[in-house]
């Protein structure tokens, strides 16, 4: 690594972001929503989930496990009856929406009482998906021709270098050198293990694989995932804080819980289309088959149908998982370089490539710094558009009550041209917000949001003086998971159409960090910054860091459906768990 | 800050010297322009004709070529949105294709962003260079008669235009006027705060919903916008990667730019070599065959051209 590369990441996230604290909500209580309900008058529309349907989607999908150790096991189907009888072991094991909600509800409050970044209480979760050639297995090639997303049926693999992976096959990052998903080597099964220790999720996991042994399941690959320690706990290997940005969930429990409570006054122009500020909310049918969906135009209303999908795959959900390999190395000299050549330092260089500081406060709120007090607040961290001047927002009374001393940060200003944050800049690229796109309205935008569920692996190079030459050169990267009712439409369209494309969603270069192209062999890729005078500079990217090493096309059934059709492979739904 | 004149698409030049067209053309797009209209905000859409305006910044406005209301229409079924795309009438998003095919197999797809303006006033102007193009651009089958019926007025929907060729769109609302107009629109409410407060919009379109909303965005900064010269319709790039032959092996770069330039595209082609041994129809995207062209529109982005700077 060259000497200021190698400096600015060794030097990163010295100091901890301060995080909220002091703040006291309420506990849960029927909302004015709920209220609404019992009285039998539609609540705003607000999609409902009910006891059955809590206890029936998988907890990773809705609102996920977010746990700081993780196992992913890739595995293969050996014996098919065999399968059948684990799957009747395994559903019991599967965590439900209502479990995660219940442990989440209570670790927020905590949170913002004591700043805590660690639950005080533990949890292990256990998350199922299959993929395409396991639907064909245990339900027949006729099962897997009724699953709607044609991306789905093909499997990754297939759709390798749609999403701009090497062609070529001397490549690193071609399909045929992926640790698992490869041309041969397809999982059937992907379960992931989620636990508050190293131990509780490898514990879980060789219970999961033993009993999986005993009856015609192996494993393909399995890889630990693990959370950053210190203050980089929730970033990615480059450094910077990942999962800033997810999309609210609409919908309310029976016990009147808003999966994504809402901290705007009423009285804000925004109140009905966010949950936090800056984070939108989006129907549950973009996540989970059969519930109502987001309707092409107007964001305030459901889309007239669900879609299309086969009985026992509602309350499922598809599961993208990429492992994607990171050079940090790479990544840090290449913003040494283009920094000294822009005239600036690198941490704000591979800010603007990314978005957001490394403490993951947005380049469009902190322009000149990174500003650990703005990124502690996770009620305003995210509140920023890009082609508008970003209004004030009122929080609702509760929080002021609780103690939120409101989002006094500096604002940020309409930026039309990608003057603070560039065009190209990663999560202006993957999520242009308020901005038109290719696909037209802000409103489209709505339906290409996933519900992201990754985390890294490998060792940290991040904050680490004098790194050994071994750990400079270990294997290291982000699982990359995300929850979605459409491959084709959400994952591969942010993928292929805005981040690997100079001109979409906006003309101004490709995703510094994620984009790929490969277009008859040639994989160059650019993206401009604006300088100071506003002339548009050219970046030419003449290596890559990210880089796909495995993963697959999975869908997460509904837990019953695990136990029933999967299990049996009886046609039919299978029957519900009970609530609670 | 000069006042513009406007030059045709691509700076084309199918007139030839001496010729009064590049005259008639500046007046033709000029008179589709207000001088100037509110917008959604401060600013305004002007026309660069009659009012300077700075070029502080130039923006290419960017969409996609298949029609985005059938990818909603068809939300579960992407195929049946490709079948559907095939006809020229609902080619919306100011792309029109024509798909040749051999033995039921499609052989060769042309795309055309041109528009009828441009055509008509040519082919007022100069029948015989119209005749021309036709000739080279279609077939040179084409005959007079084919494309002015008796003698009299250029009929753009002519057969080699329609059923046996393509030259310029025929989809009514795809044009030159309509593109401008799209641009000149208010924003309904006209004080939409931002993009998000502009929702719901209603017109299902990507061309049009992103005409306006990057416009209004400009216009609420207190810039002022205007078409960039030559003002049109261009194929600003297209994305053939994931694309494979039938050996599974990456397609070469097979489209062929008839008029305009790379990254101006007015006319391409997408056809194999002769010597490659196979058809479009051989082709996969993302492990996908071609069976409409619909499915190569999908992989092209089209772009329009302004320029905006502080309002005078």
């Amino acid at each position: 690594m060259s000497g200021e590369g190698a400096h600015a990441l060794a030097g990163l996230m010295a100091g901890g972001v301060p995080r909220l604290s002091g703040i006291e909500l309420p506990a849960p209580e029927p909302g004015p929503v709920a209220r609404a309900l019992s009285a039998d008058a539609p609540a705003d529309g607000e999609p409902q989930f009910d006891p059955a349907t809590t206890a029936d989607i998988q907890g990773n999908v809705i609102p996920g496990f977010n746990k700081d150790h993780q196992r992913f096991l890739f595995l293969r189907i050996e014996d098919v009856e065999g399968a059948r009888a684990w799957l009747t072991w395994l559903a019991p094991r599967l965590s439900s929406m209502q479990e995660v909600l219940d442990f989440r509800r209570e670790f927020r409050r905590e949170r913002l009482r004591t700043g805590a970044t660690e639950p005080t209480t533990s949890a292990t979760w256990v998350a199922f998906a299959l993929s395409g050639p396991a639907v064909a297995k245990l339900l027949g090639d006729e099962a897997l021709d009724a699953m709607s997303d044609e991306a789905f049926r093909q499997g990754l693999a297939a759709r390798s270098t749609y999403l701009g992976d090497p062609a070529d096959p001397t490549r690193t990052g071609h399909r045929a050198h992926w640790r698992v998903g490869g041309d041969e080597s397809e999982a059937d099964f992907l379960v992931t293990v989620a636990a508050d220790s190293a131990a509780d999720a490898e514990s879980e996991a060789s219970v999961i694989l033993e009993e999986g042994a005993r009856n015609g399941v192996s494993v393909l690959f399995a890889q630990a995932g693990e959370n950053l320690p210190g203050n980089l706990g929730g970033h990615e290997h480059f450094g910077f804080k990942d999962g800033v940005s997810q999309p609210g969930v609409r919908g309310v429990t029976a016990d009147g819980e808003l999966l994504a409570p809402r901290y705007l006054d009423s009285r804000d122009p925004h109140a009905r289309l966010f949950g936090k500020a800056g984070q939108p909310l989006v129907w549950p049918g973009q996540f989970v088959l059969g519930m109502p969906r987001q309707d092409p135009a107007d964001p305030l209303v459901p889309a007239a149908d669900d879609g299309v999908f086969p009985d026992w795959a509602r309350l499922g959900s598809y599961l993208v998982c990429r492992r994607l390999a990171q050079d940090v190395p790479a990544f840090w000299d290449f913003a040494a370089a283009a920094s000294a050549e822009y005239g600036t330092d690198p941490v704000h260089f591979a800010s603007l490539m990314v978005g957001r500081w490394p403490s993951g406060a947005p380049v469009s709120r902190a322009p000149e710094r990174d500003d650990l007090d703005l990124a502690g607040d996770e009620f305003a961290h995210n509140h920023f558009q890009f082609d508008d001047d970003t209004k004030a927002w009122t929080p609702v009374r509760r929080l002021v009550e609780g103690g939120y001393r409101g989002d006094e940060h500096p604002k940020a200003r309409a930026d039309v041209f990608g003057d603070v944050c560039p065009m190209a800049g990663h999560i202006r690229k993957v999520n242009p917000r308020d901005s038109g796109t290719d696909f037209g309205a802000p409103a489209d935008t709505m339906l290409r949001l996933m519900l992201r569920r990754g985390i890294p692996y490998g060792p940290v190079l991040a904050g680490v003086t004098d790194p050994s030459p071994e750990l400079v050169a270990a294997e290291r990267g982000l699982v990359f998971v995300a929850h979605m009712a459409s491959i084709e439409d959400q994952f591969e369209f942010v993928t292929r159409r805005w981040a690997n494309s100079a001109v979409q969603p906006n003309a101004g270069g490709h995703d510094p960090v994620i984009g790929q192209a490969d277009v008859h062999g040639d994989r160059g890729r650019s993206f401009d910054v604006r300088t100071p005078s506003g002339e548009a500079k050219r970046f030419v990217l003449d290596r890559e860091w990210v880089m796909p090493t495995g993963g697959g096309y999975f869908f997460a059934p509904a837990i019953s459906a695990v136990s029933g059709h999967l299990a049996t492979g009886a046609e039919g739904p299978g029957p519900v768990r009970p609530p609670g | 800050m000069e006042l513009v004149r406007f030059s045709a698409p691509a700076h084309l030049d199918d007139a030839g010297r001496g010729s009064d067209f590049p005259d008639q053309w500046h007046d033709l797009v000029s008179g589709l322009i207000a001088a100037s209209t509110e917008v959604s905000g401060r600013g305004a859409y002007v026309n660069p004709v009659l009012h300077p305006v700075r070029r502080d910044r130039e923006r290419a406005i960017t969409w996609t070529g298949l029609s985005r209301p059938l990818l909603m229409k068809h939300r579960d079924d992407r195929r049946a949105a490709y079948a559907a795309a095939e006809s020229r009438d609902v080619q919306i998003e100011y792309l029109e294709w024509h798909v040749e095919k051999v033995d039921g197999r499609i052989a060769r797809v042309t795309f055309t962003t041109e528009t009828p303006e441009y055509w008509m006033l040519l082919a007022e102007v100069h029948p015989d260079a119209v005749l021309a193009l036709y000739r080279r651009l279609v077939s040179p089958a084409v005959a007079e008669e084919d494309l002015f019926p008796d003698g009299g007025e250029y009929d753009p929907r002519n057969r080699w235009n329609t059923t046996d060729g393509i030259v310029h769109y025929v989809m009514p609302i795809n044009s030159m006027g309509d593109l401008l107009g799209v641009s000149q629109e208010s924003e309904p409410s006209q004080h939409a705060v931002d993009g998000y407060d502009a929702l719901p919009y209603s017109r299902a379109t990507g061309a049009d919903a992103r005409i306006n909303f990057d416009v209004w965005a400009m216009s609420r900064q207190g810039l002022s916008v205007a078409t960039a010269d030559p003002p049109g319709l261009y194929m600003i790039g297209w994305d053939d990667s994931g694309w494979t032959k039938p050996d599974g092996t990456p397609v070469g770069d097979y489209w062929t730019i008839e008029r305009g330039a790379r990254g101006a595209a007015l006319r391409v082609t997408y056809e194999v070599p002769a010597g490659e041994g196979f058809l479009v129809s051989d082709i996969r995207i993302g492990g996908r065959p071609i069976e409409f062209g619909a499915q190569i529109a999908e992989h092209i982005t089209m772009s329009a051209h302004v320029v905006s700077g502080a309002a005078a």
